[in-house]
């Protein structure tokens, strides 16, 4: 996008790459574990393309997306006979998780149960913002199947994913239609929206002290003055390094 | 030359034919440090297709002033494609001014667009570009970059030829370049254009390829401007000599973040080790009518590199000296001699480079064999660019979840036994975090007793496969791994990784990167050299190099003209 074109319209098109990567730090400092953040990110971005959610649920809901992420989803129950399309493989209690962190959990457990006769379906309760399952479409598509996930009305924070194996083998831009589309077209936000996304993201940066400058960089000032590492040339203004942090 | 092409990356590696090598001596650090530039380095192999493609690089506009303040636009045209360079010349102070990505003070920005560039574009590049974190690139923009002047060589150089004289070789072969690289930002970041969005045919879609050639265009413009700065001292200055502006290249520093990068991208790391390797194979597997004329191509390589190190200027901290390996080239170059000299070893030997490589390894110093492995890819150039121009990746992570766990325990089992090997309990095995500040995001490594408010950034590899083996020993072995990650969920994208990459050979150094011995600057001169193609890397404090791109590189006109296409390893030009 042109930045005449945010301008005018106050929308930008932000990166696939940009996009992960302040996703990543938004989460990181919500407190989500490292070891769900990828996942968690890639629920947002697929909401974000896909105009559910996205934006608008990183900035309002993040610190409820991490304090979701130190709860427990477990399995209720797994049915033995459930090889037919329609019966559930297995019952998933949320545990109060959002969506997000959650999704890829259902996910994984729907494709395993659907190894035998092709098809699965995992009911889900107790799951918060339910209706955002709905990216399981589009990240099931990475693993080769057809998601589907469909909240039930009657119950606040329940769903079904049905999962249907796929037989045949797809072009990249097939078997991740919606990321492609983005690598391709970018990401609509908001100009107001992602540079308080940007700000919230910085928060994962550490503060720039005298001390922490001494962890990078050629030349180490030391707190009594003296200069190690790299001999000092004319491409350096050492103060820089002696300087406060603004 | 043909014969050299007889072996091809398709054809079957015939039974006790040289083979690409055992990840578990090319993915330790010291080894990858150790790796030279090649033709599969991104900066050689932008030139090898600019060179093939004689590639016309015009300078259509030029308005800076004496002070060196105001624009100039450059055009790239390709067979491929048009890319325009519109660069943004600055007043030189010395305030601010670093090596490091903290820098706040650049003598020209510039930005690579997909061309003829619109005048709209170039404005609005001009309006977004200085604002950097805050700006926006056009669309049609691949690359931002900035680049600062090595003060004393460009002061010097032009001062010379205001004066009507070249340049003080010593003076130039001490630093290397006029300007120096601070910052290529791409592939998505502040709005350009993502290389994965690239067509398969596109000019500039093997990685790196954009940044190289903006690196390029920094030495291109570093000559027109000291040029112009010249003449404005003197409207009779001469030109700085040819053989000067191929010898000068672009200086580059480089530090942390590389590591972070290879932590990042191991589907890219290892695809362009694998390509490496397999084109190494491929020249050791040169046999019958073919191997003499490859060894006589090989001993004149091999005698431009002992040229060039013999005249290497630079010091290194912990890095070989140039003389050393110099030396250890002799021999190399006299092995091959030897061998040339025997006709009753090439004809025995089935594979005669290969027998050869095995038998001086042991003599030789990791720099001088791995600068010999290098030159060897220069005997199958065919093999060489066609893997070169596979080297893009898709880079996606993604469970398995039916995998069964005692299925992920065998990959484990056989993959990481590196890092089953390393004892992680002691305090030194995890002293260091991985963090970025909020100045410039430049990434950083401290003490964790002394940053302990920081978020770790950094991959602890090692640590995380032994975790999760404990966790799946817990676990039944016929279960899925979708049920183990339901248990175990602080998993999952260690198990996305390990899934995904499974099978791959050098995706990931054997390093413990959080540990007191582990040198950062290994990794960032892996990354530097043998990836970016780097030569005369000088290394600081463990963790930072400075070096020289396109060091020897063709100019515009000798692209033009046909240049040639062994520009490496520049001896040092007699005046």
């Amino acid at each position: 996008m042109s930045a005449a074109t945010s301008h005018r319209t106050d929308e930008m098109l932000i990166s696939v790459r940009e996009a992960r990567l302040t996703l990543d730090r938004i989460f990181l400092a919500a407190g989500v574990p490292d070891g769900i953040i990828p996942s968690v990110r890639e629920h947002a971005l697929i909401s974000a393309a896909l105009g559910l959610g996205g934006w608008t649920m990183v900035r309002d809901q993040h610190r409820e997306i991490g304090d979701s992420a130190r709860r427990h989803i477990s399995l209720v129950a797994a049915s033995q006979a459930a090889t037919a399309g329609n019966a559930s493989a297995a019952t998933i209690d949320g545990g109060g998780q959002h969506a997000w962190i959650a999704g890829a959990t259902i996910l994984d457990l729907a494709i395993d149960a659907a190894q035998s006769s092709g098809d699965a379906t995992v009911a889900a309760h107790n799951v918060l913002c339910v209706d955002e399952l709905a990216v399981l479409a589009a990240l099931g598509s990475r693993h080769g199947v057809v998601a589907t996930a469909t909240a039930l009305a009657h119950e606040p924070g329940a769903a079904t994913v049905a999962v249907s194996l796929a037989r045949v083998s797809r072009a990249s831009h097939e078997r991740d239609p919606v990321l492609h589309a983005a690598l391709h077209r970018g990401l609509p936000v908001g100009a107001a929206l992602w540079w308080e996304l940007h700000h919230l993201s910085n928060r994962a940066l550490s503060p720039d002290t005298v001390e922490s400058r001494r962890h990078a960089g050629p030349i180490i000032v030391t707190a009594d003055g003296r200069v190690i590492g790299r001999p000092v040339d004319d491409e350096t203004d050492v103060s820089l390094l002696r300087q406060a942090a603004h | 030359m043909s014969a050299l092409h007889a072996v091809t990356a398709d054809q079957p590696a015939l039974p006790g034919a040289p083979v690409p090598r055992d990840p578990r001596l090319l993915m330790q650090p010291a080894r990858l440090a150790a790796l030279q530039p090649s033709r599969l380095s991104a900066s050689r192999a932008l030139m090898v297709r600019a060179i093939r493609e004689r590639w016309s690089i015009e300078l259509i506009g030029w308005d800076i002033d004496a002070k060196s303040k105001g624009t100039a636009l450059y055009r790239i045209t390709t067979p491929g494609g048009i890319f325009d360079f519109p660069v943004y010349s600055f007043e030189y102070r010395s305030e601010g001014r670093t090596g490091r990505i903290i820098g706040r003070t650049w003598d020209m920005m510039g930005a690579l667009l997909e061309g003829p560039a619109t005048p709209d574009e170039i404005t609005q590049t001009g309006r977004e570009l200085p604002k950097l974190y805050r700006g926006r690139a056009t669309p049609r923009t691949l690359v931002w970059c900035r680049a600062n002047r090595s003060s004393r060589a460009f002061d010097h150089t032009v001062d010379a030829l205001a004066n009507r004289r070249q340049p003080e070789l010593a003076e130039l072969a001490q630093v290397g370049y006029l300007m120096r690289n601070t910052g290529l930002d791409g592939n998505g970041t502040f709005g350009t254009r993502s290389f994965r969005a690239l067509e398969p045919d596109h000019v500039l879609a093997p990685p790196l390829a954009a940044q190289m050639l903006c690196a390029y265009m920094m030495r291109v413009f570093a000559i027109d401007l000291v040029h112009h700065l010249a003449r404005c001292a003197n409207p009779a200055a001469i030109e700085l000599d040819v053989r000067l502006q191929r010898f000068v290249g672009v200086g580059n520093g480089s530090a942390l973040g590389l590591v972070l990068f290879v932590n990042n991208h191991p589907h890219l790391v290892d695809r362009w080790l694998g390509a490496r390797e397999e084109a190494i194979a491929a020249a050791k597997s040169i046999c019958g009518a073919a191997v003499v004329p490859a060894l006589h191509r090989l001993q004149d390589l091999v005698g431009r590199a002992i040229v060039f190190r013999a005249e290497d200027r630079m010091e290194y901290e912990a890095f070989a000296p140039s003389d050393e390996i110099a030396e250890e080239l002799r021999g190399v170059r006299d092995a091959i001699a030897m061998l040339l000299a025997d006709p009753e070893s090439l004809r025995n030997a089935a594979y005669p480079i290969a027998a050869m490589c095995d038998q001086i390894e042991p003599r030789l110093h990791a720099e001088s064999f791995e600068t010999l492995m290098s030159l060897t890819i220069e005997l199958v150039p065919g093999v060489a660019d066609k893997l070169g121009a596979n080297l893009a990746v898709d880079e996606e992570f993604t469970t398995d979840p039916a995998m069964r766990v005692k299925d992920l325990r065998a990959i484990l089992r056989d993959e990481y036994a590196w890092a089953f090997a390393l004892d992680l309990t002691a305090p030194a095995a995890q002293r260091f975090v991985w963090y970025k500040s909020e100045n410039a995001e430049e990434p950083r490594r401290g003490p964790l007793d002394e940053v302990e408010w920081a978020f770790n950034l950094g991959l602890d590899l090692p640590r995380l496969i032994q975790d999760l083996d404990a966790a799946l020993d817990a676990f039944a072995s016929e279960a899925s791994v979708a049920r183990f990650l339901l248990a175990a969920p602080r998993f999952r994208a260690v198990v996305a990784r390990i899934q995904t990459l499974a099978g791959r050979l050098y995706h990931s150094p054997h390093m413990n990167m959080m540990g007191d011995d582990f040198i950062p600057v290994q990794i960032v001169r892996m990354m530097n050299v043998g990836l970016h193609g780097i030569d005369k890397t000088r290394d600081f404090l463990g963790r930072n190099l400075r070096g020289i791109l396109f060091h020897g590189a063709p100019t515009p006109a000798d692209l033009l003209a046909g240049a040639d296409p062994d520009w490496f390893y520049p001896a040092e030009p007699v005046l």
